[in-house]
């Protein structure tokens, strides 16, 4: 029975706590980013309190030598190192990633589309360890033989971290490529321009802010990419671009302080202020893409494009000074005789088509010889003794027992912090806080915490919750520490399946007097469940792959599986890492067999995800 | 009418998407001068005609063409024509005034540019005179290096029209292109299309039957798929043959 005044003076109930717990939530990435700036601040600042260590001699040195009687503490070889690593995987992957999205979106026919662009996501999908066995492993020994490049190497880091960022910059290209419209497409064939002429000189340049967003997303992830990099180009500090040789990343340095090759002191806590000088990069570089998605097409072009036109019509001017005059007949040209230039266009389409389309199988190759070596070293090994006995220091005794048990725990425990959390952010930010400042701040926060390199987040584990909060080397730390980093992720993708609910379905119950909550509560939840179950499961995906944030906090010789969430561990990526750098070969192999069992359960995930998807498809009503 | 040099014939013309037919067994003779215009309620195929004289159906894969288009000689929709080619000499002008995302200058410039025409002093005379003709030239002279954009809609469909014509077409498809216009674009336009009766033939559909009657010397009508009636504008309008294009021009349907 409703009383009389319930609803005629004052509020119909707010669901007042609702509405403060998702609140909560939807701050955590707030908090998130203050531990970030923390950890690294204060790792700064105790860093620089050592005698050895001063900032004008870090921001300026020219020699990183962290050990011994007279350490050094320089970043630029750092950053040479950074550097030649991403340039030199940009120039891979940038000619490859845009000729590839051109070939997605403009020539390939809709069947090959459906079979191409399925490399680019399993390909996105390897971890980046698994790469660092194959650059390490495979890679290196060729270079070795061919380019006469040491064991450890910059050009093997090159090429796996290519093509980890090659999938980023293909499926951002293509979106932008898709996003220009049929219109100006239309309107240059109409005028008689080829396909590959419409493509060219239409297409790239109307989607030119996509792509500029799309290659500074892939340099962010470059610079930012921790593992392959430690494993392939070494923990040789050095200031060259010689990519046959060693050299030493930002993120490398921050995994070898995490690998315990570094004694306590000044050349542990250098670490923080590598992470710092990594934050400061990788953030601005992820500034400048967001300002580049935002500049919309058409857009006024202004002074520096005025500027270009000048420049242009100068040059065009010289041009004809130097090369004379070539007849051009101002009346109508014959439709049916094609003239000279007209048949090097023709041949021109061909070839450059065929480039482009070729640009995939180069993606496509790579991943089949990854496969291939994978299967090939590691099948033979997997047994049942492998999958059940103790990570043995003897190799043929060797197995991942706890290390299943060990993973399997930590995805448990990071979806149990990150779902609730991720999906409550999502709830409060796209459907019930009001558009404003705060909601802004708050996205802005969440973009940047999602492109913050995985290995700061090991720092902040490591600092945070296993040092400040006394966690110690647990599966509580390291689960908490994963949990920051899917968070943006399943926030992006709950905040996907939210959108994907007709507005219509609010309105229906807003107009029979439910609250917001109630209406998200009852009508819209249960409509993204399965678009929330699918990021979920690709977030846990995420989780299980990743090293770098647990380099610090995992325990290499924890014998048994944990059995509480105090207790150390070890996960399978972790495994990898370790029995990749093993000298010994029989480990090499171990290795292989773990990557194995990752990879199947990486494709079991997907395939999951995938069946999610397709029934809630079929099954959907509206 | 027999075959002449100076007629576009359309022979027994069906064009399918998929297997739905959007232009069924049309036959047709466009004198090559003055203004044709196509009229008909949407969806009866008047746009889908418009596009085979140019192959723009081409593009679409699930088009296809059975019939001719026979045009000084040649059957336009035979496999030995190269679309890119023929596109040249049979420009098109499109319903949304769709320039490119560049300069007014560069805009124009496109046409010439994907021929071969680098020299400046060539382009500059020919971008002259197609802007000129396109009724633009006193508005954008002293700004021609300014994003197309910031041209309002009907300055933007004269530039569409101008970089048209700078390829020098015999035949100009207007496909409806003050649908997107205020009335007083629409008149600049129509103005426009007047006076380029003199150097091209222009071949227009339009959703507007009064617009039909003032600019197009030919009309024809197009109800469902097929070709109802076609002949002079002036007796499509005053004393039709057919009843349905009586009923049509009169607005009882469409």
């Amino acid at each position: 029975m409703i009383e009389s005044g319930t609803f005629l003076d004052g509020r119909a109930p707010r669901n007042r706590f609702t509405h403060s717990a998702l609140f909560s939530a939807a701050s955590l990435s707030v908090i998130a980013s203050a531990l970030i700036v923390y950890t690294l601040a204060s790792g700064t600042i105790r860093f620089f309190e050592y005698e050895e260590a001063t900032f004008f001699e870090f921001i300026t040195g020219t020699d990183w030598v962290p050990n011994g009687r007279n350490p050094s503490f320089g970043i630029w070889p750092l950053l040479s190192g950074t550097a030649l690593i991403a340039v030199g995987s940009l120039m891979i992957s940038i000619p490859l990633g845009v000729a590839a999205a051109l070939h997605l979106g403009e020539f390939a026919s809709p069947r090959s589309r459906r079979f191409l662009k399925p490399i680019v996501e399993v390909l996105s999908g390897i971890p980046s360890v698994v790469h660092g066995f194959f650059a390490l492993l495979v890679i290196s020994p060729f270079m070795q033989r061919t380019i006469d490049a040491t064991y450890f190497n910059a050009a093997s880091a090159i090429i796996v971290v290519a093509a980890m960022i090659l999938p980023i910059i293909v499926s951002i290209s293509d979106d932008a490529i898709r996003a220009v419209p049929r219109e100006i497409k239309e309107a240059a064939l109409g005028l008689g321009a080829t396909r590959w002429e419409m493509a060219t000189k239409v297409v790239l340049p109307s989607a030119r802010s996509g792509i500029v967003a799309a290659v500074l997303l892939a340099l962010a992830r470059a610079v930012g990419e921790t593992m392959a990099v430690t494993m392939a180009a070494g923990s040789v500090a050095a200031l060259h671009f010689d990519p046959r040789l060693e050299v030493q990343t930002l993120t490398a340095y921050i995994a070898q302080v995490a690998t315990g090759d570094i004694p306590p002191g000044p050349a542990t806590d250098a670490g923080f202020a590598v992470g710092s000088a990594l934050f400061v990069l990788t953030y601005s570089v992820n500034i400048l893409a967001v300002g580049a998605t935002r500049k919309r097409l058409g857009a006024n072009r202004g002074k520096m494009a005025s500027l270009l036109f000048q420049i242009k019509v100068k040059l065009s001017m010289i041009l004809e000074r130097i090369s004379g005059d070539i007849e051009y007949n101002l009346t109508q040209s014959n439709p049916f005789i094609p003239t000279k230039y007209d048949l090097f266009r023709r041949r021109k389409e061909k070839v450059s088509r065929f480039i482009v389309a070729s640009s995939l199988f180069v993606g496509l190759a790579f991943l089949l010889i990854l496969l291939q070596t994978i299967l090939e070293t590691g099948l033979a090994g997997i047994d049942l003794q492998f999958l059940t006995n103790f990570p043995s220091y003897r190799a043929d005794q060797a197995g991942i027992g706890p290390t299943i048990w060990g993973s399997l725990w930590l995805i448990t425990l990071t979806m149990l912090f990150a779902l609730p959390a991720g999906v409550g952010a999502a709830v409060y930010l796209t459907e019930l806080a009001p558009e404003g400042i705060l909601n802004q701040f708050l996205r802005r926060t969440l973009q940047n915490l999602a492109a913050v390199p995985s290995i700061i987040f090991g720092l902040v584990g490591l600092y945070v919750f296993s040092r400040m909060f006394g966690f110690g080397l647990s599966l509580l730390t390291g689960s908490l520490t994963l949990a920051m980093m899917v968070l943006p992720m399943i926030v992006v993708t709950t905040e996907e399946a939210l959108l994907a609910v007709p507005k219509s379905f609010r309105d229906a119950a807003l107009g029979v007097g439910a609250t917001r909550w109630q209406a998200v509560r009852h009508h819209v939840l249960p409509n993204a469940v399965p678009g929330i179950a699918t990021g979920a499961i690709l977030s846990v995906a995420r989780a299980l792959g990743e090293t770098a944030p647990i380099l610090f906090v995992a325990s290499l010789f924890s014998k048994t599986a944990p059995t509480g969430i105090m207790d150390g561990f070890l996960a399978l990526p972790i495994q990898i890492f370790f029995w990749t750098r093993h000298p010994k070969e029989a480990f090499h192999d171990l290795a292989a067999s773990t990557i194995l069992v990752l990879l199947m359960l990486l494709l079991i995930l997907n395939f999951i995800a995938i069946f999610i998807r397709n029934r809630a498809e079929a099954r959907r009503s509206w | 009418m027999s075959i002449e040099n100076n007629t576009i014939s359309v022979k027994d013309l069906t064009i399918k998407y998929g297997e739905k037919e959007a232009i069924i067994s049309v036959n047709l003779d466009i004198q090559e001068s003055g203004v044709t215009a196509f009229i008909g309620p949407s969806g009866c195929g008047k746009s889908t005609l418009l596009r085979a004289f140019n192959r723009m159906n081409d593009e679409i894969p699930s088009c296809s063409m059975i019939g001719e288009i026979e045009w000084r000689g040649k059957n336009l929709l035979s496999d030995e024509i190269d679309p890119v080619l023929l596109r040249r000499a049979v420009s098109m002008v499109f319903q949304k005034p769709n320039v490119f995302p560049t300069s007014i200058y560069e805009n124009v410039a496109f046409g010439l540019r994907i021929q071969g025409i680098k020299h400046k002093s060539k382009l500059d005379e020919i971008i002259e005179e197609s802007l000129r003709d396109a009724f633009l030239w006193d508005e954008v002279k002293e700004r021609l290096e300014d994003d197309a954009y910031s041209l309002s809609g009907g300055q933007q469909q004269r530039l569409c029209i101008a970089r048209a014509l700078a390829t020098k077409p015999s035949i100009l498809l207007m496909d409806e292109p003050t649908s997107a216009l205020d009335p007083i674009a629409t008149a600049k336009i129509e103005e426009l299309i007047q006076a380029l009766r003199e150097k091209v033939t222009v071949v227009i559909v339009t959703h507007s039957m009064s617009q039909a009657a003032r600019i197009s010397d030919q009309t024809v009508f197009l109800y469902m798929g097929e070709l109802i009636e076609a002949g002079e504008t002036k007796k499509i309008f005053s004393e039709p043959e057919e009843e349905l294009t009586g009923q049509y021009i009169t607005g009882r349907f469409g």
